[in-house]
């Protein structure tokens, strides 16, 4: 890839470039406000929205800042008034379709209604059709889809799962899952990063619907699922969890989570949660006990399975939820106490 | 220099593109791996326009030729014909024109080949039976006649509207939804499968054909008119491009039916918008229909006699291009179809100062010319019949 610069000048200014930059990253470095809705950086650029739209000399109409590159000797203008009136009535076309979302996540089209000073648009056209399906994770409402194909390129370009598509075309085009199907008999892994991508909070997390994501506190941990560690946000009400979210351009995985990490953290306050060892007792049942007990009772058992089978009859498999340091603590215990290498974590596959 | 010789003739898809420019253009390219291509688009759905599907039911051998001459010079080895879909009996002059073009040696033995466009509603990922890149095709055995290798294939429509729209038929053909791309580049640097491609409309290459054949001299002075609505005998007319309306409704379509008088017409398919009868004695040019706000498009001159009222052929209009929209830019696809409502009467108009800000934004916003010429047919309604619709 080259690593030419490239000159052109912006908004009166002459800038230098990389080669390959596009428009908006160049008026992004330099400050310029240029509004957005489909863009998202994880994704390729799409530049159907419109929105960021810039003047361009030579060119017959605006270009879209997202899907062009700066070429050397370009003359461009990112925000005079014809352009923020044009984007100011795409903005408003959006309003004539978009109501919001009942989800609870952070909807764009509040900063661009306040960016633009929308009134109530001059049209509204009819709701549509709402989604229900039988998995327990993604909630759609439809009346907030905006038609970004921001989910519907995420699901395409970084799953590779193409488990929604954008559908129909004019007044009946919709982004569903494939062919109308629920989402649990597409090939959707339930990943949730449709939500994380999705501007307008249309897609939702359903464990968490109604609760509003920008009055949750949030704690920054790393998801102990497995040993990848990704970066996730426990987003807490009243000191219970109530949604986990990832921010991109954070941690490996860039506000990527499987459905381990993002859905399932209902386990924290759970009424089956054990809180205190048990052990089996006489009769068959469990039986609360002390640590001390508990011990006692496992050195009992491995002991006894050692002495009648030998030590390379016990193995030990650590959770990939384990820390470094637990593994560590673990593969000592087999070793040095009970004397055997049969010592695996699950995070190694 | 053959080329130059097309100097005059215009594009007859609509946008009206000067044919040599074009080819020039496409000659120009160096040749990648996998070659050139030549495309002629033969999904003909503007609304009003009947020329090519007539065409290729009288004079499919010499549309092909067309293209063969095209491939000779500009150096192209594969070209398909993009079929309107419910062109059925054209599709079968055209199949058994190609096996005669094989025979006398102007196309590589296996032409032929029927493949698929994909349409709406569709998924964004290829399904089979598109056309086979490069790499699936490589080998092309010469022609037996020209010497050189020319596969000419016809792939299906996606049945939509914008799948006319030449980057929208790409994708189409390359199996995907049928969205215009955004250019450039263009089809002329990166077409099918990112080839140079050359694309043209069936009337084009019949025209290209019998000027390079040494029939014609005056390239670009006649075009195919289709002529319908309310007149006597609608049809496809060669005819000079200049004639009048009126002359060509009375001279060659018999009259307006029942000798009623007319409301309004369309002087070049759908997308040119509605004029009044008053402007019946301009000429149908490209310049004659620029002073009265419109373009020649597709000469699809289509009649409405009275009773029938301008609104109510607007707003035909208007819905077609809302349920036509490919929705992949804001403005087209929700413009369009707040401007269906309106018109319609299904929603009150709104301050002329929205209206205008509407159509400018379809019009500066849009990504393709679905987009960015509906708001003519608006503006001539504003121009030519103001009291209807504001």
């Amino acid at each position: 890839m080259s690593h030419d610069k490239i000159t052109f000048n912006l908004d009166g200014e002459a800038l230098e470039v990389v080669a390959g930059t596009t428009l908006l990253d160049a008026c992004r470095s330099k400050g310029a406000q240029v509004p957005t809705l489909c863009h998202e950086d994880r994704l390729e650029p799409f530049g159907g929205c419109r929105m960021c739209l810039v003047e361009l000399d030579g060119a017959p109409r605006p270009v879209p800042a997202c899907k062009t590159n700066v070429a050397s000797g370009m003359v461009v203008r990112s925000g005079s008034d014809s352009l923020e009136r044009v984007r100011g009535t795409i903005a408003e076309m959006f309003m004539a379709e978009h109501r919001p979302a009942t989800g609870g996540r952070p909807n764009a089209m509040d900063k661009v209604a306040k960016r633009f000073n929308l009134g109530a648009p001059p049209i509204q056209f009819p709701e549509r059709a709402q989604y229900h399906d039988r998995n327990r994770f993604i909630g759609f409402d439809t009346d907030a889809c905006i038609l970004c194909n921001r989910c519907v390129r995420y699901c395409d370009e970084v799953m590779q799962v193409t488990a929604l598509e954008h559908s129909g075309q004019g007044p009946n085009a919709i982004v569903q899952p494939t062919d109308g199907l629920s989402f649990l008999d597409t090939s959707c892994e339930l990943c949730g990063g449709c939500i994380s991508s999705c501007p307008t909070g249309a897609l939702y997390e359903k464990q968490s619907q109604g609760v509003e994501e920008s009055s949750c506190d949030t704690t920054r941990t790393v998801c102990t699922f497995c040993g990848v560690g990704c970066v996730i946000d426990l987003n807490t009400k009243d000191g219970k969890v109530v949604k986990v979210t990832a921010e991109q351009g954070v941690g490996p995985n860039d506000g990527h989570l499987c459905t381990k990490g993002r859905f399932a953290w209902q386990f924290i306050h759970h009424d089956d949660r054990l809180s205190e060892p048990l052990v089996r007792g006489e009769d068959g049942e469990l039986h609360a006990a002390t640590w001390e007990e508990a011990y006692a009772r496992v050195a009992e058992g491995l002991t006894k399975v050692k002495q009648e089978h030998g030590a390379d009859s016990i193995g030990f498999l650590a959770s990939s939820r384990c820390t470094n340091e637990d593994v560590y603590v673990l593969q000592k215990l087999a070793r040095s106490v009970i004397g055997t290498n049969n010592v695996h974590s699950c995070a190694a596959t | 220099m053959d080329i130059q010789r097309l100097e005059g003739l215009r594009g007859c898809g609509g946008a009206g593109f000067p044919v040599h420019i074009k080819w020039q253009a496409v000659a120009n390219e160096a040749t990648p791996e996998g070659g050139k291509v030549i495309v002629c688009n033969a999904d003909e759905g503007e609304p009003g326009t009947l020329k090519d599907g007539w065409l290729l039911n009288e004079q499919p051998r010499r549309v092909l030729l067309g293209m063969q001459r095209a491939a000779a010079m500009v150096g192209a080895v594969r070209a398909y014909v993009y079929l309107r879909p419910e062109y059925t009996e054209q599709l079968r002059f055209l199949q058994v024109a190609i096996n005669d073009l094989i025979e006398d040696g102007f196309l590589s033995p296996g032409s032929g080949a029927m493949w698929n466009g994909a349409g709406f509603p569709g998924r964004s990922v290829q399904r089979p039976g598109h056309p086979l890149p490069p790499q699936e095709m490589p080998n092309i055995a010469p022609a037996a006649a020209t010497g050189l290798p020319l596969r000419l294939d016809i792939v299906l429509g996606g049945g939509a509207y914008i799948c006319g729209e030449e980057t929208a038929l790409l994708e189409s053909m390359e199996g995907r939804r049928p969205q215009p791309r955004h250019k450039p580049p263009y089809p002329t640097q990166s077409g099918l499968w990112g080839l140079p491609t050359l694309m043209n409309n069936v009337e084009t290459f019949w025209w290209a054909e019998r000027i390079l054949s040494g029939e014609i001299e005056t390239p670009g002075s006649h075009r195919l008119y289709s002529l319908s609505g309310d007149v006597e005998r609608p049809g496809v007319y060669e005819a000079p491009v200049g004639i009048t309306a009126r002359d060509l409704i009375d001279h060659f379509g018999g009259g307006v039916v029942n000798r009623e008088q007319i409301s309004c017409w369309i002087p070049g398919g759908a997308a040119s918008g509605v004029l009044p009868a008053s402007c019946l004695d301009t000429p149908l040019s490209p310049e004659g229909l620029k002073e009265v706000g419109t373009s020649l498009g597709t000469a699809g001159v289509v009649v409405y006699a009275k009773p029938t009222q301008p609104v109510e052929v607007a707003a035909e209009i208007m819905k077609f291009f809302a349920d036509e929209s490919c929705s992949q830019c804001t403005p087209c696809r929700l413009g369009n179809r707040a401007f269906s409502d309106w018109i319609s009467g299904v929603h009150e108009w709104p301050e002329p100062e929205v209206t205008e800000r509407w159509l400018e934004a379809m019009e500066l916003g849009s990504i393709c010319g679905l987009g960015f010429t509906a708001p003519l047919v608006v503006r001539q309604m504003q121009r030519w019949f103001s009291e209807a619709v504001v």
